[in-house]
């Protein structure tokens, strides 16, 4: 794109595609914000920007990851919420103007593209929708083969995504980084077949699994190629499985390794951001950026090479920005002063040089009060 | 095949993850010659090795899901030969009520502690997912058993463990109750009222032993 266009696009109050702006221009402009960022307050836009080339803002930008969890806001329902992209919409937006942060991750359920698919869902009006595993799509082997791809037209949940996407964009505009999200092939196979089942098949049947991946991936290309052309800046990639609570690590590589090359590749070919989101333990950081590449990783818990957060920050840091990684447990049950002191600590190892977002290693607890999700943009705010 | 051929045959399918392999072990000519309590402790001892390669990092979940499918194809056998595995045992083991509290159907971590408590000699009676509270307190009656182990992957159900865990405490003061899951630390299963958190299937039986010793001296006796 060339700097008229961008001028253009950001005239129209949305953020030109990152990929497509050059290197050199990028870090200037990081340079520049990380300069201004010592005398004045900077926007999300900047603050993120400059982290995402390694320089340190203002502050430490932050995100709640306040999903499901801010439609207690309006009192909405979880099936109001995850079917219909109006309301997430407006939940999404709620959630951001009344506890704050930079980045809004766009994350409705894990069974948006299995539903789709064809999996039997519930959908209970107090918690997250999930697959009614007792009417599985896979009941047998041999069903991996009997997978269709389907056209997005076809598919209601993801079109709601995209239409999400797409509000959310619009409505948040430079106010804010609006990032899309997808489920890697493994994770809507495991909604379609149920994990255990689909992790023995992993071992014992690889093939059947990577053609069932193969063409699910090509339904996933067309999901995010959609997204990107929302307008969202980044799209992130969930490949919980790449981690020990999934696949040994060369087995991931085998089967979604290179699918969720693919996804990437499909997203930065719009110029859009990549992010991976795993909040599995030990996760496989190596893996992951060999084959996806991403600008981000959202993590719950420290990767498989890094005993420590200094290890990670000094191994990972310099070239991926590490977006986390508050414990769920502690949002849970911890004061909001517990998250504080969690919050600071994490900036403390994370955040020199750049290259780091404070934000919860999973999605906000769904029904737990918000005053936790406050802390954790507070801290950002007073230790960033 | 010999009956110490068998035995090890067993404990060496079981480690293996070769489900097919314990089936001809079973089906061996010499099994009925066997006390169905050794064949247990062979079985046993292969998953408890399979445990080990999965503590040290060397199996995957995959690996040791396999190895609990061929764990408990054996046992599958030994409850039709033998109804009660534990008849040549003077001790009576520890009953474990198990299951995924009402609203998660997430059970994945639950089947592979529950197979790891069997395996460690414990009495597993696993009431699956998504289970009512009703449920969990008419198994705790029927079984007597003395520890209640519950599970959820998911923070919209913590309200209603707390609530289970509550009435559990009410109506069943000796029996020992442990959780774990994605939303827990020690801290939160403490909060709820749990008496003991395992944050992993290799950690499960021995917190379950500590927590039941724990609730054994408490309450005067000692397990």
């Amino acid at each position: 794109m060339n700097l008229l266009g961008m001028m253009k696009t950001l005239k129209s109050g949305r953020l030109p595609p990152l990929g497509t702006i050059p290197d050199s221009l990028l870090d200037a402009a990081a340079g520049a914000a990380s300069f201004r960022g010592r005398f004045r307050k900077l926007t999300s836009v900047e603050r993120i920007l400059t982290t995402f080339r390694h320089k340190e803002p203002d502050r430490v930008p932050v995100t709640p990851i306040l999903c499901s969890a801010a439609r207690q806001i309006s009192g909405m329902t979880f099936p109001d919420y995850a079917l219909n992209a109006d309301k997430s919409a407006q939940s999404f937006i709620d959630g951001f103007d009344f506890v704050g942060g930079d980045l809004v991750i766009l994350m409705l359920d894990l069974s948006v593209e299995a539903a789709d698919f064809g999996q039997k869902m519930n959908y209970p009006d107090a918690s997250t929708p999930h697959p009614d595993y007792s009417q599985p799509v896979i009941r047998h082997i041999d069903d991996y083969e009997r997978i269709r791809r389907i056209d997005l037209a076809d598919a209601p949940r993801m079109t709601e995504f995209v239409k999400l996407c797409r509000i959310v964009a619009e409505r948040i505009g430079l106010r804010g980084i609006v990032t899309g999200f997808v489920f890697g092939p493994l994770g809507v196979l495991s909604m379609m077949r149920g994990a255990e089942n689909m992790f023995k098949d992993c071992v014992l049947y690889p093939k059947k699994v990577i053609s069932a991946c193969e063409t699910i991936t090509g339904v996933l290309i067309d999901f995010v190629d959609a997204q990107c052309r929302t307008g969202v800046p980044a799209v992130s990639i969930d490949t919980l499985y790449a981690s020990r609570n999934g696949l040994p690590k060369k087995l991931w590589e085998e089967i979604e390794g290179p699918f969720s090359r693919d996804i990437s590749m499909a997203i930065k070919k719009h110029g859009v951001v990549v992010g991976i989101h795993n909040c599995g333990h030990d996760l496989y950081f190596d893996s992951q950026i060999k084959f996806m590449e991403p600008e981000v990783i959202s993590f719950a818990h420290l990767p498989d090479d890094c005993g420590t957060r200094k290890e990670l920050k000094r191994r990972y840091g310099d070239h991926v920005t590490l977006l986390g990684h508050v414990p769920t447990p502690l949002l849970v049950h911890g004061s909001p002063r517990d998250v504080m002191e969690e919050c600071k600590r994490e900036i403390e190892e994370l955040a020199a040089g750049g290259g780091f977002i404070l934000a919860p290693g999973c999605e906000y607890p769904p029904n737990i009060p918000l005053t936790n999700a406050i802390a954790l943009v507070k801290a950002a705010e007073k230790f960033g | 095949m010999n009956q110490k051929r068998i035995l090890l045959s067993l404990e060496e399918s079981v480690f293996s993850k070769n489900s097919d392999e314990v089936t001809r072990a079973v089906q061996a000519g010499a099994i009925d010659k066997i006390l169905p309590s050794d064949i247990f402790k062979s079985l046993s001892k292969g998953i408890e090795r399979a445990r080990e390669q999965f503590r040290n990092g060397v199996y995957s979940i995959p690996d040791f899901l396999l190895a609990i499918d061929a764990y408990r194809r054996g046992i599958g056998f030994l409850k039709d030969y033998a109804v009660d595995i534990t008849a040549n045992n003077t001790e009576c083991p520890p009953k474990v009520v198990i299951g995924v509290v009402e609203g998660d159907v997430h059970d994945l971590g639950k089947n592979i502690v529950a197979a790891v408590l069997e395996a460690s000699g414990y009495q597993v009676h696993d009431l699956g997912r998504n289970v009512s509270s009703e449920i969990f307190i008419d198994a705790l009656k029927k079984t007597q058993a003395s520890i209640l182990a519950l599970s959820t992957m998911m923070s919209t159900t913590l309200d209603t463990m707390k609530a289970l865990i509550w009435m559990v405490r009410k109506i069943f003061p000796a029996v020992a109750i442990i959780v774990g899951g994605a939303p827990f630390d020690m801290d939160l299963a403490r909060q709820i009222g749990a008496d003991g958190y395992a944050e992993n299937a290799i950690a499960a039986p021995d917190e379950t032993r500590r927590v039941l010793n724990n609730i054994s001296t408490q309450i005067g006796f000692v397990a």
